[in-house]
C-alpha cells in the first residue's frame, strides 16, 4: 500500500557507455563550468567565445572544454543549440509563407530566411522571380513542409539566410526525419549519401537526419513536370528506411555520433535483431556497447 | 492532553500503553511529564503515519497491527538507548555549562533539541543530502533533477529560440519561466493549478534572478523557457528551483555569469539554521531564500517570509552566503562529471 517516490536512475544507461568507454583522451582540467576562472593574466591572453572578464580574471561562462589558439582563450560547449556556418546544409521546416520569403525553423536560435530569389523553382532554372512567383510561393512550398537547404550567410542577430540553388537541395517528401541533437552531428564534407540498400540520407549539420528512398536531385530531375506526385516505395526499401530511422534513433539515445560510418557499423549489426527490438532497452544497450566498441576500435587503428 | 489519547484511531491502542500509564504516575516533575508527552507524541504520530493505510474500516487489519507493533518496539529501544547515551553524557554538558539549567522555549524546542540537533539529526549549519542527475529530458535542451533530502525537483531549459513577437526584446533574451508542483507533492494529495498566485510568484522570482545569472545580451531576440516542477516538496522548495534550473542551463550551454546556488535559512532565537524541511517551515519563523553567483557576494535572490529582527538580518546573511558556497561547491562538481559522461562517442 505504501509508495515510495524515486528519483530517475542513478546512470542513464547512455552515460554508462560513455563512461565505460575509452574516456581516457579527456583532460579533466579542462572542464570548466560556469564561473571558473580560465587565466588571471587577461593581458597576456585575450578572451574568446564563452568567456569574460571579472576582477580582472579570465572566466568562463559556459560548462565545457577550455581551447587554447595562440594567445586566444575560448570555452566550447558540449551541448548547444545550432548555430550556423556559412556552407552548412540545413534540414528545416516551413513555418509561415511571408511576402518574398519563407521562415524556417532550423532548431537554430532564430527562425531562418529563405527568399524567393535564392530557391530554384521547377522548369526554368535562373531566371527573375516576378509578381506570378510570389503569388505561388505557397504552391510551391506550404507552412509545415520540409526542406533542404544550404546556409548562404549569417547575420549580425544570428539570423540564416538559406539558400536552395542547387538541385540537391530543395523540398522533401516521402522519407522520415530523426531530430539528433547538433553536437552529436559530426563535421564532415558530404552530407548526401545513397546507402547501398537502395535509399539516400542527409545528415543536417542542424541535427535533421533524413532518410528517403533516393536523393531528391534524381527524384526531381524524374518528375519536373509532376512534381506534387508520390511514387510507390517497395515494401523492402521502406523497411530498411525504419530500420536505418530506428538505427540513427539508438546512436542519439546512447550518445554516439551520428555519421556515415556509425550509421551504416550500426545498420550491419542491427540485421541479426528486429527493428522494435531495437528500441527495446536491453537489446539496445547490447547494441549500443557493441557498436562503440567497434568505432573505437577503428579509431585507433586508423 | 487531550491530543495523547485521540490521536490515533479509536481502535488504535497499544500493548505498552498501561506500562506508560504506571510510568507516569511515578513522574513529578512538569517538565519531565513534558518531554514524556512529546516522545509519546512523535512515537504515535511516526507509526500511525507509517502503518495506518486503510481508513476504510474501524479496526485495524493484520497487516496495520503487525506492522504498529513492530514500530512500537523498535521505537522504545530507540528511546532506551537515548536514554542510556543521555544518562552518561548529561552531567558532563550540565557540569560545562555550570550548573545552569538549558532554557528551553516553545519556539525552540520544536526546531532544536537542548543538545542543539533538529528533527531530522542535523546541526543547525548542515544541508540535506543533495542528489542529483543531469540530461534526463532528451528533448529539451538543458534538464536537470535535484533532491535536497525529500525535496525533489525537475527542471527543464528550452531555448533559446525565436520565442513570442509580443514578450520579443531587441538587445537581450527574454526568460519565462514556470513553477509548478505535482499533485501528489505535499503531505495531503490535492489539486495544485499552475496559476496561482503562489506559483507565479515563485516563477517570477526565479525569471528575476536568472536574468541577472545569464548573459542575456548573447541571444538578441530570443527567449529561453525554465520549467520547474516540484514532484516532492520538503521545505526550502525555492532553493532547490534555484538549484535545479542552473544546473539545467550549464547543462543546455547557456552562458552565465556563473552557477547560481540557494539556500534557505531560518531564525531561531537569533541563531541561523540552515536548509529548512518543511517541517520547521510550518512555525512562524522567520527565513530567507538566498541565492548567489559561484558562492561569491553576488546575491541575485533574496525572499523573506515572515518578520525578522533587523539585528538579526547581518548573521543570517553570512550564515546563508557561507552555505550558498557549500552548495555552489556541490553543482559544480557534478556539473564537471556530466561534462566528462556527455561527450559524444566519435570513432574515426
Amino acid at each position: 500500500m505504501s509508495a515510495e517516490i524515486t528519483g530517475p536512475p542513478l546512470v542513464s544507461p547512455w552515460m554508462l557507455l560513455s563512461m565505460s568507454g575509452a574516456r581516457e583522451d579527456a583532460d579533466d582540467t579542462k572542464f570548466v563550468t560556469p564561473g571558473n576562472p580560465v587565466s588571471d593574466d587577461p593581458h597576456h591572453f585575450m578572451r574568446g567565445h564563452g568567456t569574460y572578464i571579472r576582477e580582472g580574471e579570465i572566466v568562463s561562462s559556459l560548462a565545457g572544454i577550455v581551447n587554447q589558439l595562440n594567445r586566444l582563450l575560448m570555452v566550447k560547449t558540449i551541448k548547444q543549440r545550432y548555430a550556423g556556418e556559412v556552407g552548412d546544409v540545413v534540414i528545416g521546416r516551413i513555418v509561415e509563407v511571408q511576402a518574398k520569403r519563407w521562415k524556417v525553423d532550423v532548431t537554430s536560435r532564430l527562425f531562418s530566411n529563405l527568399p524567393l530569389g535564392s530557391v530554384l523553382l521547377p522548369g526554368a532554372d535562373f531566371r527573375r522571380k516576378d509578381v506570378d512567383d510570389e503569388e505561388k510561393m505557397s504552391e510551391y512550398l506550404k507552412s509545415g513542409e520540409l526542406v533542404c537547404a544550404e546556409v548562404q550567410q549569417v547575420q549580425n542577430d544570428g539570423t540564416l539566410m538559406l539558400h536552395t540553388r542547387n538541385h540537391k537541395y530543395g523540398k522533401l517528401r516521402q522519407g522520415i526525419l530523426v531530430q539528433v541533437p547538433p553536437h552529436l552531428i559530426k563535421k564532415s564534407k558530404v552530407h548526401f549519401h545513397t546507402l547501398p540498400y537502395g535509399m539516400a540520407i542527409i545528415i543536417g549539420c542542424n541535427g535533421g537526419v533524413w532518410i528517403s528512398a533516393a536523393l531528391p536531385e534524381a527524384a526531381q530531375e524524374e518528375n519536373q513536370h509532376k512534381f506534387h506526385d508520390f511514387e510507390k516505395v517497395p515494401i523492402d526499401v521502406r523497411q530498411a528506411m525504419v530500420r536505418i530511422a530506428a538505427c540513427v534513433r539508438l546512436l542519439r539515445d546512447y550518445s554516439i555520433s551520428v555519421y556515415l560510418t556509425s550509421i551504416t557499423t550500426c545498420y550491419d549489426m542491427s540485421l541479426i535483431h528486429e527493428v522494435k527490438e531495437l528500441s527495446e532497452h536491453d537489446s539496445a544497450a547490447r547494441l549500443a556497447h557493441m557498436i562503440a566498441a567497434r568505432l573505437l576500435t577503428q579509431e585507433t587503428k586508423a | 492532553m487531550a491530543k495523547v489519547y485521540f490521536r490515533g484511531r479509536s481502535g488504535l491502542r497499544f500493548e505498552s500503553v498501561s506500562n506508560w500509564l504506571i510510568c507516569m504516575s511515578s513522574i513529578q516533575n512538569l517538565q519531565q511529564l513534558r518531554e514524556f508527552l512529546t516522545v509519546y507524541n512523535t512515537l504515535t504520530e511516526r507509526c500511525f503515519s507509517s502503518c495506518i493505510r486503510d481508513y476504510n474500516s474501524n479496526v485495524l487489519n493484520k497487516d496495520e497491527e503487525g506492522c504498529v507493533s513492530k514500530c512500537i518496539e523498535k521505537q522504545m529501544l530507540v528511546n532506551r538507548r537515548f536514554m542510556i547515551v543521555f544518562a552518561e553524557q548529561a552531567p558532563k554538558v550540565l557540569f560545562k555549562q555550570g550548573q545552569e539549567s538549558p532554557k528551553l522555549t516553545n519556539n525552540k524546542m520544536n526546531v532544536i533539541s537542548e543538545h542543539g540537533f533538529r528533527q531530522d539529526g542535523r546541526r543547525s549549519s548542515q544541508i540535506r543530502n543533495i542528489n542529483t542527475r543531469l540530461g534526463l529530458n532528451k528533448s529539451a535542451e538543458g534538464s536537470s533533477y535535484i533532491e535536497h533530502g525529500n525535496t525533489k525537483v525537475l527542471c527543464a531549459v528550452y531555448g533559446p529560440y525565436e520565442g513570442k513577437a509580443s514578450r520579443r526584446v531587441e538587445d537581450r533574451c527574454v526568460i519565462n519561466c514556470q513553477y509548478s508542483m505535482t499533485t501528489f507533492s505535499g503531505l495531503e494529495r490535492k489539486k495544485r493549478p499552475r496559476g496561482d498566485r503562489k506559483s507565479t510568484e515563485m516563477a517570477r522570482l526565479l525569471e528575476k534572478a536568472f536574468e541577472s545569472v545569464v548573459i542575456t545580451e548573447s541571444f538578441p531576440r530570443s527567449q529561453i523557457d525554465i520549467f520547474c516542477e516540484v514532484i516532492q516538496s520538503d521545505g526550502s522548495n525555492l532553493a532547490a528551483c534555484v538549484n535545479a534550473a542552473s544546473l539545467a542551463l550549464a547543462d543546455a550551454g547557456i552562458p552565465m555569469k556563473g552557477l547560481a546556488s540557494a539556500v534557505t535559512c531560518g531564525v531561531i532565537e537569533g541563531n541561523p539554521v540552515v536548509d529548512l524541511a518543511s517541517r520547521e517551515e510550518n512555525d512562524l519563523m522567520p527565513r530567507i531564500t538566498l541565492a548567489t553567483i559561484c558562492g561569491r557576494d553576488e546575491v541575485v535572490l533574496v525572499e523573506l517570509q515572515n518578520r525578522l529582527h533587523v539585528d538579526h538580518l547581518p548573521t543570517v546573511m553570512e550564515t546563508a552566503k557561507a552555505t550558498c558556497a557549500d552548495v555552489y561547491e556541490c553543482l559544480q562538481v557534478v556539473v564537471q562529471q556530466h561534462l566528462r559522461a556527455c561527450a559524444p562517442i566519435v570513432g574515426n
